[in-house]
């Protein structure tokens, strides 16, 4: 298991090694001059001149990479234009918000999207199978950012139960974490409705059946079994969460990694801009190996 | 506990029937929009800011006094053709290239997968939203970007389907008399590719919506002064308090399109000689979310 794990783990470097390639080649090889682009078009020659220089970008590219390169390695990804910090340490305190809100994400979808699965799984055509596979057809087609404002003018402006936005006042968290939870949680309970019926047709299910198991205990062989696509599908979720924050985070003033993205986005601060599209690639890369490492733990037939 | 059930025949046809017609009528809104909009989209008159609905204003006027319905209508314009566009593109370039390289195999087949490996690091529309941000928000610099991290998904379906056909014996058949690896590709691999990929085209449109809308709302689309539903729902959503029609339309039209590429794409696969529905479900939520319409891969952002 850990071999395993290892081996994604080493897999990994070369890849974000190539993200982080990718992110800088956008950066300094794309048409179009970043620095202009920065200090809009009546910039003075010598003032686009200056900031070219404080970037790097008037050295040769190879040598701005492999300073590129050598940083990130230190863990040095330079110092942000309009904060005058580090890029790194920007990232570091803004990290446990989005996490925080990630986790409250992840918890109420699960908590949502478990229950309203199972049901849906036990009776196939049911009420609640019909309603609930409306009800997530609905929740995909809802971008994030118009149900956040939806969830702020019901339960903030109206009904005065919720803060606005923020991260301080007690209850921050329940808009943003619901506002993305809701298609996650839709997500994950069609899969597990869809999963357990896979499962409940299995051949060994039948066959537990006809030595005189009981309706539950095959239920529990079946959820067992179906949880791995599930699994899956929470690391692949983590993607949706991560770019569903950059809108969240921007819709609540939610103070994360997302939001930050945004704010460097508007002052053209590009250092910025690569630490957190670098920091959003890792962390991506990183929660779909936990979730390989958690699915192989549950099933080991799912280790290639 | 039953197995699960297969959804009738005829609930795919009326899901393809219902979220084909919810993309035509709101393109058809989009293409007669210069001519019943009652008013010019532009137009502003900050005598009738954020002015409540009336006769000669339908669904009211925004913050700069203009025509809500006329922006609404002239949104059509830009959002859903935009991302057919889009869709169209990707869909072309990926089953292209993930054809050539199914068929290929080897070094082309690994480059293609490393290429696809390394757009996927990147989650969502995050790629997206960095280009934009580097080159500056504009109608073709969202196309590029979109399309940039549009075309892994089909790419990758592709080559799966590919690698799968490839095996089969009429393509042995073919080879056998003389065919050639373009002649394969056009005439043997990619017709029967095209319809799998179709099925998830259908679903990526709703996506490509949901994305170009998600990068207009953080400023990074098609700039102002022109209409699209996700930079009317980005001022909404700054007049919450006084005027929430404003937040509320555009973004129940860029749903409403959401929804209805997902019902024709459901009503596509889940007809009988197209693929399997386990691939198109899975399409589907990456689809409509993440506008990069590659199979389980991926989720939602919007």
């Amino acid at each position: 298991m850990s071999g395993y794990l290892l081996r994604r783990l080493l897999a990994a470097v070369p890849l974000l090694l190539g993200a982080a390639t990718l992110v800088f080649l956008l950066v300094h090889l794309v048409p179009g001059d970043p620095v202009r682009l920065m200090l809009g078009a009546g910039a003075r020659d010598s003032d686009v001149a200056e900031y070219r220089s404080r970037l790097g970008l008037d050295r040769p590219v190879g040598e701005q990479y492999l300073r590129f390169v050598g940083g990130l390695i230190r863990g040095d990804l330079g110092t942000s234009l309009h904060y005058q910090d580090p890029v790194g340490t920007l990232l570091r305190e803004r990290l446990p918000s989005t996490i925080r809100l990630a986790a409250a994400t992840l918890l109420l979808a699960l908590l949502v999207a478990v229950p309203a699965g199972l049901l849906a799984a036990v009776r196939p055509g049911g009420w609640w199978d019909r309603l609930s596979t409306a009800i997530a057809a609905l929740a995909l087609s809802m971008p994030s950012f118009w149900l956040g404002p939806l969830l702020v003018l019901l339960f903030s402006i109206r009904l005065r139960w919720l803060p606005v936005s923020g991260s301080e006042a007690p209850g921050a968290l329940v808009l943003p974490a619901a506002t993305l939870a809701f298609p996650i949680a839709a997500l994950l309970a069609r899969l597990l409705c869809v999963s357990v019926r896979d499962q409940a047709a299995a051949a060994y299910v039948t066959a537990a059946r006809a030595r005189g198991l009981g309706r539950g205990s095959t239920l529990l062989h079946a959820v067992r079994n179906a949880i791995g696509p599930v699994v899956t599908m929470i690391g692949l979720q983590t993607g949706s969460l991560l770019t569903g924050a950059i809108l969240t985070e921007t819709v609540f003033a939610w103070p994360g990694l997302g939001r930050l993205l945004v704010r460097a986005i508007t002052y053209r601060d590009y250092p910025l801009v690569e630490g957190c599209v670098l920091a959003f690639a890792f962390i991506y890369t990183l929660a779909n190996l936990a979730c390989d490492g958690v699915r192989v733990a549950l099933d080991p037939r799912a280790r290639p | 506990m039953a197995p699960g059930r297969a959804a009738p025949r005829h609930r795919h046809g009326t899901s393809r029937t219902a979220g084909a017609l919810i993309l035509c009528l709101l393109m058809a809104a989009g293409a007669v929009a210069p001519w019943v909009a009652p008013h010019p989209p532009d137009e502003q008159d900050l005598a009738r800011r954020l002015a409540a609905p009336d006769g000669a204003h339908p669904l009211g006027c925004d913050d700069l006094g203009r025509d809500v319905l006329a922006r609404l209508l002239h949104g059509a314009l830009i959002s859903l053709p935009l991302a057919l566009l889009i869709v169209g593109l990707s869909a072309g370039v990926g089953m292209l290239l993930g054809g050539l390289a199914g068929l290929a195999g080897g070094a082309v087949d690994a480059a293609l997968m490393a290429t696809t490996d390394l757009l996927l690091a990147f989650p969502g529309i995050l790629l997206a939203v960095a280009i934009v941000a580097v080159r500056g928000p504009g109608l073709a610099n969202v196309a590029v970007a979109l399309c940039v991290i549009g075309w892994v998904g089909y790419a990758r379906l592709a080559r799966g389907e590919t690698l799968r056909i490839v095996r089969e014996p009429f393509i042995e058949a073919a080879r056998a008399a003389g065919a050639g690896p373009a002649r394969l590709l056009g005439r043997h691999v990619l017709p029967l590719v095209s319809r799998p990929v179709a099925v998830q085209a259908a679903l990526g449109v709703g996506g490509m919506v949901m994305a170009e809308a998600g990068l207009s709302f953080l400023g990074l689309g098609v700039p102002p002064p022109t209409a699209t539903w996700g930079g009317m729902l980005r001022d909404g959503a700054q007049n919450l308090l006084d005027a929430p029609r404003l937040a509320i339309a555009p973004g129940a039209l860029i749903a409403l399109a959401v929804l209805g590429a997902q019902m024709l794409g459901h009503g596509l696969g889940g007809a009988p000689e197209s693929v399997g529905a386990e691939g198109v479900d899975g399409a589907t939520a990456a689809g409509a979310g993440s506008g990069r319409g590659r199979p389980v891969r991926e989720g939602r952002a919007g």
